[in-house]
């Protein structure tokens, strides 16, 4: 540890002889001896520092700071101008759009309005259609029961027919009668089948 | 100080001692190790600027980002404090900023030497900048640079107070300006010195106290030099300002 310190004290302090500390009197910066080559030397290096400086190298920082600023002005400027053709164009795509908007809607209401007339005219039709169906139903229907009617009414005029000639005939019973009327409704339908 | 069989002086660290003995027209202009250290700082301050702004990148790396803040900094602070019309001065500002910075860190380095550390040294700097103001001062307002000393309204008698006072507080400028840096350079540096030295006087088991707080004392002291070099720029920067304003 004593290296490292001693290192640290290298040409900051002295260990004097007795003597010779006895001869410093006061701040050593107070002695005047030197006083005329410290400040000629001082004042031609400060001189000589503020000529290089000034020649050589503050001309190179104003130069690259300058060449920096213009270009991030430039780059503003652009910016700003892509900035406004930008705000034209999304415009334009606005309007477009609003129109395009505006002819989707004409469409729709178009669209709509012909399905509703379709709407009204397949309604139309399937009540035409229903109504004509009906009516033939209807017609049929009058005819098959006008046929089923006739068909009874004969049918009744040839049963009576028969019980009358059999009555007729035989002095029939209760059972016997039943099982004549039974026997020609049967015999009826197997000729109607 | 004594200290057991050593003697110990703390304040040898500030010795000026000359290495070449030199002179123009009469002038003594030797090479000190101080000069020497005062070049050091100016050849470091050139070796981190040039080679920063080497490239000139757009894309800055990280030395130019260093190179850019500091440059920023300053630039901030003169338009802050002048404004725009203090563009003009600051090549200068920024070049004081600079050298006020590197001779205070020079004496961080193990075995360095601030320069800062120097009376003399603050004392040129802080009166070449109270000149200029005075140049300045005088170019731009003419015989109003002394009307500066006797502000408008007072009683007459008044001013009879006023002047010296004013004139005090001018001339103390200077004087405050170089003592601030050379006071905080010496006094910190004279305390790591102590620091050190309690250190290696110390035993073993008690030497590490000092040394982990020499560290902690080291980091601080590279704050003070970023600190004061800010100090003596900005307190320039409202000097010039005050030359350029007064009316």
């Amino acid at each position: 540890m004593h290296w490292l310190l001693r290192l640290s004290l290298w040409g900051r302090v002295k260990l004097l002889s007795p003597v010779y500390a006895a001869e410093i009197k006061g701040l050593p910066q107070f002695d005047v001896t030197h006083f005329t080559s410290e400040v000629f030397w001082t004042v031609i290096s400060f001189l000589f520092l503020l000529f290089i400086l000034q020649r050589f190298v503050l001309p190179r920082i104003y130069r690259v700071l300058d060449q920096r600023v213009s270009k991030i002005r430039d780059e503003l400027s652009e910016a700003e101008l892509i900035r406004e053709e930008s705000v034209i164009v999304l415009e334009t795509y606005q309007s477009e759009l609003r129109g395009l908007e505006n002819e989707a809607q004409k469409i729709l209401e178009e669209a709509r309005s012909k399905a509703v007339c379709f709407h009204d005219d397949a309604i139309k039709k399937i009540e035409a259609e229903l109504k004509q169906k009906k009516l033939l139903f209807r017609g049929e229907m009058e005819f098959a029961k006008e046929q089923a009617l006739e068909e009874v009414r004969s049918l009744s005029v040839e049963i009576a027919m028969d019980v009358t000639e059999k009555l007729m005939i035989n002095t029939l019973n209760q059972s016997d009668i039943e099982k004549e009327v039974e026997s020609a409704i049967k015999e009826l339908n197997d000729r109607k089948n | 100080m004594t200290m057991g069989e050593a003697r110990f002086e703390p304040l040898s660290h500030f010795e000026v001692r000359p290495i070449l003995e030199l002179t123009l027209f009469g002038m003594d202009i030797s090479i000190s190790n101080s000069v020497l250290w005062i070049w050091l700082s100016v050849f470091s301050a050139l070796l981190f600027l040039l080679f920063a702004s080497r490239r000139g990148l757009f894309i800055p790396d990280r030395m130019q980002v260093l190179l850019e803040m500091l440059y920023l900094l300053i630039r901030n602070m003169v338009e802050k404090n002048i404004g725009k019309e203090g563009m003009a001065y600051f090549p200068l500002l920024f070049t004081l900023f600079v050298f006020v910075l590197f001779c205070n860190l020079m004496g961080l380095v193990p075995g360095g030497f601030a320069p800062t550390s120097q009376i003399i040294v603050t004392g040129s700097l802080a009166v070449t900048v109270f000149i200029f103001t005075i140049i300045l001062r005088v170019v731009r307002h003419k015989w109003g640079f002394f009307r500066a000393f006797a502000p408008e309204g007072l009683p007459p008698i008044l001013l009879l107070l006023m002047i010296p006072v004013e004139i005090i507080s001018f001339i103390a400028r200077p004087i405050s300006l170089a003592v601030r840096l050379f006071a905080n350079m010496t006094a910190g540096h004279t305390v790591l010195a102590v620091i050190a030295f309690f250190g290696l006087v110390s035993p073993w088991f008690v030497a590490w106290a000092p040394l982990g707080f020499s560290i902690v004392f080291t980091a601080m002291e590279i704050f003070i030099a970023i600190i004061q070099a800010y100090i003596f720029t900005i307190l320039s920067c409202v000097y010039i300002d005050d030359a350029l304003a007064y009316e």
